[in-house]
């Protein structure tokens, strides 16, 4: 457990299904709030960027709210801060679902589509898929993750370290640099593995 | 491949978890929070809640039952049950839905699925068919509706197609026929549905072994779903889980202990 009352807060980037985060770091302790402004998203001690839902409409939201300079000056200094899912891919620069808009490009790489004509691969990727982490991963160990997504990066940025996973051939399934932690897969759905996860990454 | 992700199903009616035979005889089977916890601690991969009363009796799907089991519930939760369209579609997936199972209104209006997939995305969004033979022993299967007591004239595996073409993520099979049976899936509905989408299938309705689990995926499922045989104390999931191992199907077992997670 982390210490009771730890304030943690969450990015509203959508419409999307914010409550199985909330509850999730809820029930390790946590005093959980959202928000939209760039100001808590500057000053937050743990912040976490989830998504759900399509990449495009996701940037569209942070850039109106005028997000997107606090995110990037936040996550450059390495403060702690989570990118769930869609949130992983959106630290990248790109994505095929949604050519041409750009995404936080804090790190190089774009996210591409699962190739759905391999034999026994459904797209989306629906359910738990073990991952394994390089040595010098401190907050990811490895287990069953439970993934939802029909995107992904597949190439590790430099001066990150990966945790890789296989489906339709490898792909990243998080990544770490310092207290920075972006995970395609859901940490808050994946039972006690994921609340092993959380639980290190709030003690960054 | 992914482990097959084994799935209690709560069926819930005025806040209880409830479970009958072909959707009629209810009877009171706990509260749907303990449940579900109970279950991820044996070992589910996901849990569906599905408000079996919400459509005849015209009553939205119980936001509080969804957020009392969301608090006790760290893995996947799929809701169905009466989801009229894109606002009740929101309002779960905002208490606390990872999932909604679509049915009824897709049929009515099947753009609602593209709608949907459009604004949470499609890994979001299951499209519910609830299938019977149109005549016993057939490979015939049309889609019923309003929890099994109307009947519509619409090929099941058609609808399947359609409904993956305008969004929909995954499927929720249920065969009528076998529900609360206890005589195993259709295999051949699973089979038939299998040919012609390539999201994940749910295989729903008459499982009362580890054999009619294993013989679901031999025939295409990606998951199967299963009430009464949890419910009744008969098998636990960790037992289910054993028995697949057993029958060199790969799933998911203990993450605290990496080494003996998986057979093959």
């Amino acid at each position: 457990m982390t210490d009771r009352g730890q304030s943690v807060v969450v990015v509203k980037t959508s419409t999307a299904n914010l409550a199985s985060v909330l509850t999730g770091l809820r029930r390790l302790g946590c005093a959980v709030q959202t928000t939209d402004t760039a100001q808590q998203i500057q000053n937050a001690d743990h912040l976490v960027l989830p998504g759900v839902g399509a990449f495009g409409a996701a940037c569209d939201v942070l850039r109106r709210h005028g997000l997107i300079e606090a995110l990037r000056e936040r996550i450059a200094g390495g403060k702690p801060t989570l990118a769930i899912c869609l949130g992983m891919q959106l630290l990248a620069e790109t994505s095929d679902e949604s050519p041409g808009v750009p995404g936080l490009g804090l790190v190089t790489g774009n996210a591409t589509r699962i190739p759905d004509h391999t034999p026994g691969i459904r797209v989306p990727q629906m359910g738990w898929n073990r991952v394994l982490p390089t040595d010098e991963c401190r907050i990811v160990p490895a287990g069953f993750a439970y993934f939802a997504n029909s995107y992904r990066l597949t190439i590790c940025p430099d001066g990150w370290s990966p945790v890789w996973c296989d489906y339709a051939g490898r792909f990243l399934a998080a990544m770490e640099k310092g207290a920075v932690v972006g995970c395609q897969f859901h940490p808050e759905l994946s039972s006690t593995f994921g609340k092993q996860i959380l639980t290190r990454w709030l003690e960054t | 491949m992914l482990p097959i992700r084994i799935i209690p199903c709560l069926d819930v009616r005025d806040g209880r978890v409830v479970k009958g035979i072909r959707f009629k005889g209810l009877a009171d089977q706990g509260d749907p929070a303990e449940r579900a916890s109970a279950y991820e601690r044996q070992g589910a991969d996901e849990v569906v809640l599905l408000d079996v009363s919400a459509t005849p009796e015209r009553r939205g799907t119980r936001l509080d039952t969804v957020a009392s089991v969301r608090d006790q519930l760290s893995v996947p939760l799929t809701v169905g049950g009466g989801i009229g369209g894109m606002e009740d579609a929101a309002a779960l997936l905002g208490t606390g839905a990872d999932k909604v199972a679509i049915n009824t209104a897709a049929l009515d209006n099947p753009d609602v699925l593209t709608r949907l997939a459009d604004r949470f995305g499609a890994q979001c969004i299951v499209i519910s068919i609830d299938a019977l033979a149109v005549a016993k022993g057939t490979h015939d299967y049309e889609v019923v509706v309003r929890s099994g007591t109307h009947h519509i004239a619409r090929n099941a595996i058609a609808w399947a197609q359609e409904a993956v073409d305008r969004g929909a993520g995954e499927i929720l099979l249920t065969s009528i026929d076998r529900d609360g049976t206890r005589s195993g899936y259709e295999l051949a509905l699973l089979h038939a549905v299998r040919a012609v989408v390539s999201v994940p299938i749910v295989a729903s309705g008459g499982a009362d072994s580890p054999d009619h689990m294993a013989a679901a995926v031999a025939n295409g499922a990606d998951a199967v779903l299963a009430a009464s045989i949890f419910h009744q104390g008969n098998h636990t999931v960790a037992d289910v889980k054993q028995a697949l191992a057993d029958r060199h199907i790969f799933v998911r077992r203990d993450n605290r202990s990496n080494s003996e997670d998986s057979v093959r």
